[in-house]
């Protein structure tokens, strides 16, 4: 029968040996995970070492032999594949500037609605609906909206500027930035500002009152006790944000379908231009495995960040 | 970095991948081979159809399959409607199945790929752009069909040059069925130019008759006369989305002398001509509708149904789609005639881009017998059914065979339809193709990405987008083998320009 | 565990006068930017309900003069309904493995630390991998198992994938429930799983039906598996939604709207349903209220 009881936290087994006793000893712990876990390294860590093993290879739909070509799909990459460095550069500024756009507002939205306001409940779940909404449907409402004849969007900010100027909203490198920022700030500010509120609730009032009292304003309140306080939750939230925005596909696919261009090709859409239009899976793959080790180093940063500061 | 994974779990798992991972990972397709397939019951058969229809009903009647029998014809979700509209008449001519399966355009042939790569034979006939046979020989989707053309005889001679011939064929085989006689018109609204104040004005200003252009200088001339922005009118519009605008540039570049490749598969397309020929197309954009930079074939068509172009050239389809639309404006306002040309050694060198338009192969992979998939795809081509494929006006399955474009009903099936179909003929006959070759869709997509970058303004010269597009090129030609390529795009060239 | 409603309400420092005007001030503010970022949800709903010369009007006509059910039929009859029916069973099944593999492995990690901190972070991790790194070994993975195409393929994936989430925040709710509660169930003699089904999982229910209906909404707004995974028989709500972005249907946003609006209600009405328990299910667990 399995005994209850906290042990040690422990940062791994010591050895083998007492790996295997610990099991053998209690079967059913394991027992519980082995579903999930069998799963998850059939669906995870074996598609891993299938792209690995692919992007060490020359593998094209349309050529029959398929050798064996070391790291030449990756010295290709990073040297000489203006479209991938092209794809780097418009993913760094999308997700530069939409984490910082997110944070800003998400921020300010946290202590706005950090005081009592009628309906509070209610309005705080509808402020988080985009979030409920697929991606997809952000895109082509964007594209919809931002389409100069017919976009509301559009509409109402050509009738602001002047004279007969129109913005190219869907058709200029720069502007197309703009509108798969807004998208996706639309959508997911709400999560940056859920993690920042939440942050916000938890922390002890006291210090706050205290220098208040003691005659500090507001601002210098925040600046001095608060802030300090939500670094934590800040980082947290950064580092989530900016890991989903590291994937972005499908807001992009279906509001600027990556152009004009390609100033909004992510580095996503190029490896799936390059896996599924073109069929160079092992030159996609290599792709994808360099974003898959970016990815893994932010993440076991925002791991030893969770697992660091632990709040009660 | 914190271990990430527990080592001992990563160490017992491993070796399990491991086998997993050698076991599964990419065994090469296998060859193109013709399968043997059985014959036995139409060996003997003495067909005594007189229509490409006829003798494909005979031979799958005699072919004894079974009542459920379906057939899966795919496509992208225009072009699918020629095979739409002929449903019925399959089920009462054959007592067999026909059903139809689509995409949108964009996605087409990632579709197939998709298809090719699981080999599920879930499509058992695609239309297709006949330019992709390259691509799709070499991942070996084709089914080789000249075995039953010479049996059944889908009467490819009715169709009209260059697609009896050049283009159903690959690696001297036959492996498609050309179903549509794909190339451009230029559209032009008649009564702007014919309207006397019109006339007039033109001529107090540029000196010269109001006309369908002949010359590109022409055409520019008449465009800039005709871009009034306060009326909501432009002198033209054409497809300018990033997807497929090197169309327009090669009828520019092939106008002009220019072609794809020189001596040794080296690229051609980043000479002189071609800078000329971006640096117009882009200049000619002064005389669209400010939103063109995103538009493509619907959006260009709804400009000129709506009255906002004087000129547009694009497909034959739009020809028949301006007439069926509810809101068009211009029925019965519409003129046809011929692509311009510049002026090569002081005559016009007027050359239309004439793409090879789509074609029906039978997938290797159908899980019914290849025989039978040939003959629907035969009876899909004879002239009854491309007939009407070809009077839906809302499809775009342009004339293809001779018997059609002279038939009367179809002469007469919208006002100008006779004229429009003289000037697809015209168009066909000073037409540039498109090679086919392996890594033809590479190739484009290196070259539309560059020119899209061009056309927005994120490149400023022309020479640098299109070496950008050349040195692009000169590594595929190298992925795929500099001889084979040359061999084939050579042997390719030579044989549209003899027939 | 708490909802927004019940948080204490913050102690800075106010005047009583000033405080009635601050609390109204402050609706007002929130209350405009609802509406303000209700804007383009509303937009997609009443363009469903538009003619196309509406919907296709320039200037942006708002609010539909004749309102019609034309663009639902169409878009039901044209796809949508087997889009919804594919959206349905894969997303039922994917939440359904998700949840009852991501509950008993929850419960293992809390209560047993099964494999350490290194086994949890892995399985945290998994949460942030880029799906496309995925998506090409996957393809290749279903179709040598003739999979692609299928709705068990992708219910797999799915299931997979949504692991993670499920498993973090499970246990998130499952710490904090004392484990003295299992033991006087095992005292009582229960077994384990006993002890996690009839006392454990009631006490941590709350958290369940929010994390079982987060994972039903992320998977029913999946788009790149559903793309990559299927050919032509099983397309989702997402992926059918993508299609209408077409050289021959051209702008046919009055269907594709009404498909949006189908898809998006249902999840917006269990948002709010279980609204109790977003907060901490939705920050995976890392922060609590």
């Amino acid at each position: 029968m399995a005994t209850l009881g906290r042990q040690a936290r422990t940062a791994g087994p010591a050895s083998w040996r007492s790996w295997l006793r610990g099991l053998r000893a209690r079967p059913a712990p394991w027992l519980l995970v082995a579903p999930s876990l069998l799963l998850l390294l059939v669906m995870t860590v074996y598609p891993t070492l299938s792209t690995l093993y692919l992007s060490l290879h020359r593998w094209e739909a349309t050529m029959i032999d398929r050798p064996f070509i070391g790291f030449d799909n990756y010295a290709r990459l990073v040297s000489s594949d203006a479209r991938f460095h092209n794809a780097l550069v418009q993913t760094v500024i999308i997700v530069g500037v939409a984490l910082l756009l997110q944070v800003l507002l998400g921020f300010a939205l946290a202590l706005l609605f950090d005081g009592e306001f009628w309906a509070k409940g209610l309005l705080t779940t509808l402020y988080l609906v985009p979030m409920m909404i697929s991606p997809v449907v952000v895109g082509f409402t964007a594209r919809m909206a931002f389409t100069n004849q017919y976009g509301f969007v559009a509409q109402i900010i050509n009738t602001i500027l002047p004279g007969d100027t129109k913005i190219q909203w869907l058709a200029d490198p720069f502007w197309a930035k703009v509108v798969v920022i807004v998208a996706d700030t639309w959508q997911w500010t709400p999560f940056v500002f859920l993690v920042l509120y939440s942050a916000l609730l938890s922390l002890p009032q006291e210090p706050f009152e205290a220098a208040q009292v003691d005659g500090a304003s507001y601002w210098q309140a925040f600046w001095h006790i608060t802030l300090p306080q939500m670094r934590y939750a800040l980082l947290v939230a950064v580092l989530i944000r900016g890991l989903d925005l590291l994937k972005l596909f499908d807001v992009v696919l279906l509001s600027t379908r990556a152009g004009p261009g390609t100033s909004t090709e992510t580095v996503s859409i190029y490896i799936y231009h390059l896996a599924f239009r073109f069929w160079s899976l092992g030159y996609a793959a290599a792709a994808s495995f360099l974003l898959l080790l970016v990815v893994i180093v932010i993440t076991s940063l925002l791991i030893r960040t969770m697992g660091s500061t632990k709040h009660a | 970095m914190e271990a990430v994974y527990s080592r001992s779990l990563a160490r017992s798992v491993g070796s399990l991948l491991l086998v997993l991972t050698v076991i599964s990972c990419g065994a090469p397709p296998s060859a193109n081979t013709p399968a043997a397939q059985p014959t036995s019951s139409t060996a003997q058969l003495q067909l005594t159809g007189k229509t490409p229809g006829e003798r494909a009903v005979e031979g799958l009647k005699a072919l004894n399959l079974p009542a459920d029998t379906t057939f899966t014809v795919f496509s992208e979700d225009l072009t699918i409607k020629m095979a739409d509209v002929n449903i019925d008449a399959f089920k009462q001519e054959t007592g067999l199945t026909l059903r139809t399966e689509t995409a949108p355009f964009l996605e087409h042939r990632t579709k197939i790929m998709q298809d090719a790569i699981n080999k599920s034979g879930t499509y058992d006939l695609v239309i297709l752009q006949t330019s992709w046979m390259g691509d799709l020989y070499n991942a070996g989707y084709l089914t080789p069909l000249t075995e039953w053309t010479s049996k059944y005889d889908p009467d490819l001679d009715d169709m009209i040059a260059p697609f009896s011939q050049v283009w159903s064929r690959y690696a001297g085989e036959v492996y498609g069925l050309p179903t549509d006689g794909d190339t451009w018109i230029l559209y032009y609204r008649k009564d702007l130019f014919e309207d006397p104040k019109e006339q007039e004005a033109y001529k107090a200003t540029y000196g010269a008759e109001l006309a369908p252009p002949k010359t590109w200088d022409e055409f520019n001339q008449i465009a800039e006369f005709f871009t009034r922005p306060e009326q909501n009118l432009y002198g033209a519009t054409e497809w300018r989305v990033k997807g497929v605008t090197y169309w327009w540039f090669f009828q520019r570049l092939a106008s002009l002398g220019g072609t794809y490749f020189k001596e040794g598969m080296q690229p051609a397309i980043n000479g002189p001509e071609g800078v000329q020929a971006l640096e117009d197309l882009k200049a000619m954009n002064g005389h669209m509708s400010p939103d063109v930079l995103s538009w493509g074939y619907v959006e260009t068509l709804k400009a000129f149904t709506e009255g906002q172009a004087a000129m547009l050239i694009t497909w034959p389809a739009a020809g028949k789609n301006m007439v069926d639309a509810e809101q068009s404006k211009v029925v019965g306002k519409v003129g046809f005639t011929t692509v311009p040309g510049y002026l090569v050694a002081g005559q016009p060198n007027p050359k239309t881009m004439t793409v090879p338009g789509y074609s029906l192969v039978v997938n290797s992979n159908t899980k019914h017998t290849k025989e039978a998939a040939y003959l629907v795809a035969q009876w899909l081509v004879s002239p009854e059914q491309l007939k009407r494929a070809n009077m839906n006006l809302s499809g775009n399955t342009d004339v293809l065979r001779e018997s059609i474009f002279a038939d009367p009903q179809m002469r007469d099936i919208f006002p100008g339809a006779a004229e429009y179909l003289d000037a697809q003929k015209a168009n066909i006959a000073q037409g540039f193709p498109e090679p086919i070759i392996p890594g033809y869709d590479e190739y484009m997509q290196a070259l539309e990405i560059e020119i899209s970058r061009f056309m927005t303004g994120e490149l400023d010269s022309a020479q640098e987008a299109l070496d950008n597009a050349a040195a692009g090129w000169e590594q595929i030609t190298d992925k795929y083998g500099r001889d084979k390529q040359a061999e084939l795009y050579t042997s390719f060239m030579d044989s549209y320009q003899q027939q | 565990m708490t909802s927004i409603t019940a948080s204490p309400s913050p102690t800075r420092a106010r005047r009583r006068r000033g405080r009635r005007l601050a609390v109204a001030l402050r609706t007002l503010a929130v209350v405009v930017l609802i509406l303000l970022t209700s804007i383009p949800t509303a937009w997609i709903v009443l363009t469903g309900f538009k003619t196309e010369a509406e919907y296709l009007s320039s200037p942006p006509v708002w609010v539909p003069q004749r309102p019609t059910l034309a663009n639902y039929e169409e878009m039901w009859s044209d796809g949508g309904a087997k889009a919804f029916a594919n959206s349905l069973t894969v997303t039922l099944g994917g939440t359904l493995i998700a949840v009852a593999g991501g509950v008993l492995a929850a419960y293992s990690l809390s209560r047993f630390q099964t494999g350490g901190a290194g086994l949890a972070n892995w399985i945290l991790s998994v949460r942030f991998l880029p799906p496309i790194a995925f998506a090409i070994p996957l393809a290749l993975m279903l179709q040598a198992l003739g999979l692609v195409d299928t709705h068990l393929g992708l219910i797999l994936v799915y299931g997979a994938f949504n692991l993670p989430f499920v498993i973090w925040t499970m246990k998130g709710f499952f710490d904090e429930v004392p484990t003295q509660i299992d033991e006087s169930a095992l005292i009582d003699g229960c077994t384990s799983m006993g002890a996690l089904v009839r006392v454990v999982l009631p006490l941590a229910a709350a958290g369940l039906v929010s994390t079982t209906l987060l994972t039903f909404i992320f998977i029913w707004s999946e788009f790149l598996f559903a793309l990559v995974l299927s050919q032509s028989a099983l397309f989702t709500i997402p992926v059918r939604l993508s299609q209408y972005y077409s050289e021959a249907v051209g702008l046919r946003w009055g269907p594709q709207a009404a498909l949006a609006t189908l898809a998006m209600l249902p999840m917006i009405a269990m948002a709010l349903l279980g609204q109790a328990f977003l907060v901490r299910a939705m920050s995976y667990g890392a922060l609590k209220e």
